[in-house]
């Protein structure tokens, strides 16, 4: 991506999301886009700095502190650029996703991260919050035809409300139907014996939601 | 190891020699800790065992796998937001599960001056903890060391601010997490007085919110305050520290350099999250390096093998983890976290019985 490494515009919004430089990021979009910069290009590069921070956290570079600035930057600068992403939609088709946090667990970290990341990769998001039945992972499923359904659980009991979500699915949107879980509590054995696919943080979601979306 | 399955050391002496590292009769076995949620009262919730001030529920929880297990150690415990809670923090109950946060008391500074610095003897779910240590040290404590403890002032400042707001101050207002840290810590040590009070021999600390942090943060905003903890519960009479290292990115981080950062003040063991046995071993001799008095114990997954494994495996792979870690002591026989409610027993028989025949160690 030519901002990556290069000076300009762009790669001072990268460079301000990695570092979760709020006080700068609203002056450094309205230069690039007085500069004519196009609002695709200026998200795009959002979702780039969102995404690397993702990557540094799954490698150990950087914590929950730093992406949390990370994405607090991200959330100001996407403000800006999305209303003018509407207007100038190309009715792209994006991969809807389904996710929440299993019942009888309300932590919504995790969650958020995996949202964002998505959110920044072109998937189209349906959060259905925290403390979810497994009812209502189903409904929404039917509701948007998701391709992929997300649970996660950071607490050991959100096990047995994740395992009747996953059974739930599977009976009434068939066998076939992707699901990925993740979560402290979750592991590559649990998804193994559930068939599903583990991912063990945002970023790791990302790569093997990709990999599912192409089989 | 010989498997003679004859005792031969009472509790303190074989907790005491494991320290030292020297010959125990059988390994030490750690606390079997689903109590809080009242296994074998089939109709007590967990909001009857956690909000009963007289502790009288959990007390029976406590008594019944301790009748069944015989550990060497108890810890008592409830659930991991009491402190914030007894300080203002609302949480919300669920079926068969612990409550969780869902308001946090400190949206701003100026709510620092309006949180007080909690009493265990009245408030909040604390009186529960507090009431329980009394009865099972009167019932238990010439049987086993007991022991009652916090989160830890960051994991305490992590639940009167929240997990997502902390750490945003910690990058852009770090002054204002020095603020509540100072507050957690005067919470945590004024509950572990009441449980030294209440006749609590051990303490401890430890709970997720500090291993999101790499390391620099984790020196800045938690070694600090924890040692101050620290130095409170030596300065108590606390014979033993029991440090939790619960999962998180920087878990590993936070045990690589836990003697580095000066956390064990008392004799300590680091229990949690460690890759497997092997790394577990290797840390033990790490610390018995530079950190005599320091014990380790962890790697079975309480959620995972323990709960949704068969007793065949949970005792192949409690043989393998005693046989590799034990000999040479500075080992505790204990899950890496704590164990949900819905473990089968025959599960919980397997993990603590196995170890429990596993005889002599040198």
């Amino acid at each position: 991506m030519p901002f990556e490494n290069g000076p300009g515009l762009l790669s001072e919004i990268r460079a301000a999301i990695i570092n979760g430089n709020s006080a700068s990021i609203v002056a450094l979009i309205n230069n690039a886009l007085k500069e004519g910069i196009a609002p695709k290009e200026v998200f795009d590069t959002l979702a780039s700095g969102v995404i690397t921070m993702g990557e540094k956290l799954s490698n150990k570079e950087a914590f929950l502190p730093e992406l949390v600035v990370s994405f607090e930057t991200f959330k100001i600068g996407a403000s800006i650029v999305e209303p003018k992403l509407k207007t100038t939609s190309f009715n792209e088709i994006k991969r809807k996703i389904v996710i929440g946090t299993v019942e009888g667990d309300i932590h919504n970290i995790g969650k958020n991260l995996v949202k964002t990341m998505f959110e920044v990769s072109g998937f189209e998001v349906h959060d259905v919050g925290v403390d979810v039945p497994p009812q209502k992972f189903v409904d929404k499923a039917f509701e948007i035809d998701a391709d992929i359904i997300g649970c996660s659980t950071l607490v050991s009991p959100g096990l047995i409300a994740l395992r009747k979500t996953v059974e739930l699915v599977r009976r009434m949107r068939g066998e076939n139907t992707k699901i990925i879980i993740g979560g402290y509590t979750t592991s590559q054995a649990l998804a193994n014996e559930l068939g599903v696919t583990y991912c063990k943080d945002a970023y790791d979601a990302i790569l093997k939601v990709n990999s599912l979306i192409k089989k | 190891m010989n498997n003679t399955n004859i005792e031969e050391m009472t509790p303190y002496e074989r907790v005491a020699a494991m320290y030292c590292g020297e010959e125990t009769d059988r390994v030490v076995l750690g606390w079997v800790r689903e109590v809080e949620t009242g296994i074998g009262l089939p109709s007590v919730t967990v909001a009857d065992v956690v909000r009963e001030k007289s502790g009288y529920h959990l007390y029976k929880g406590i008594k019944t796998l301790y009748e069944r297990y015989r550990t060497d150690l108890i810890t008592i415990g409830t659930y991991t937001t009491v402190e914030a809670v007894a300080m203002g923090t609302k949480d919300k109950y669920f079926v068969d599960q612990l409550p969780a946060p869902i308001e946090y008391v400190v949206k701003c500074p100026d709510d620092l001056e309006k949180i007080k610095v909690p009493d265990p003897r009245s408030d909040g779910d604390l009186p529960c903890l507090y009431n329980c240590i009394k009865r099972v040290v009167q019932e238990f404590g010439n049987k086993a060391l007991i022991g009652c403890g916090t989160v830890g002032p960051f994991s305490v400042a992590a639940r009167i601010r929240g997990l997502w707001d902390i750490s945003y101050d910690i990058m852009k207002r770090p002054w204002f997490v020095h603020d509540v840290l100072k507050h957690a810590t005067e919470a945590c040590e004024s509950i572990i007085e009441g449980w030294h009070e209440a006749g609590a021999m051990g303490t401890g600390s430890g709970a997720g919110s500090e291993t999101v942090l790499g390391k620099e943060h984790f020196r800045e905003f938690v070694v600090p305050y924890e040692r101050m903890y620290l130095k409170k519960a030596k300065k108590l009479g606390f014979s033993s520290y029991s440090r939790h290292i619960c999962s998180g990115t920087s878990a590993s981080i936070v045990i690589n350099n836990f003697v580095e950062f000066g956390l064990n003040l008392l004799p300590t063991l680091v229990w949690g999250y460690y890759e497997d046995a092997d790394d577990m071993n290797q840390k033990k001799k790490i610390f018995s390096e530079s950190a005599p008095m320091v014990a380790v114990g962890g790697v079975i997954r309480a959620a995972d093998t323990i709960t949704f494994g068969s007793p065949a495996i949970i005792s192949r792979e409690v043989e393998e983890l005693v046989k590799k870690c034990a000999p040479g002591g500075k080992y505790v026989h204990i899950p890496e976290c704590s164990l949900p409610p819905t473990v089968p027993l025959e599960n919980l028989d397997a993990y603590v019985i196995t170890a429990r025949k596993i005889g002599r160690i040198t």
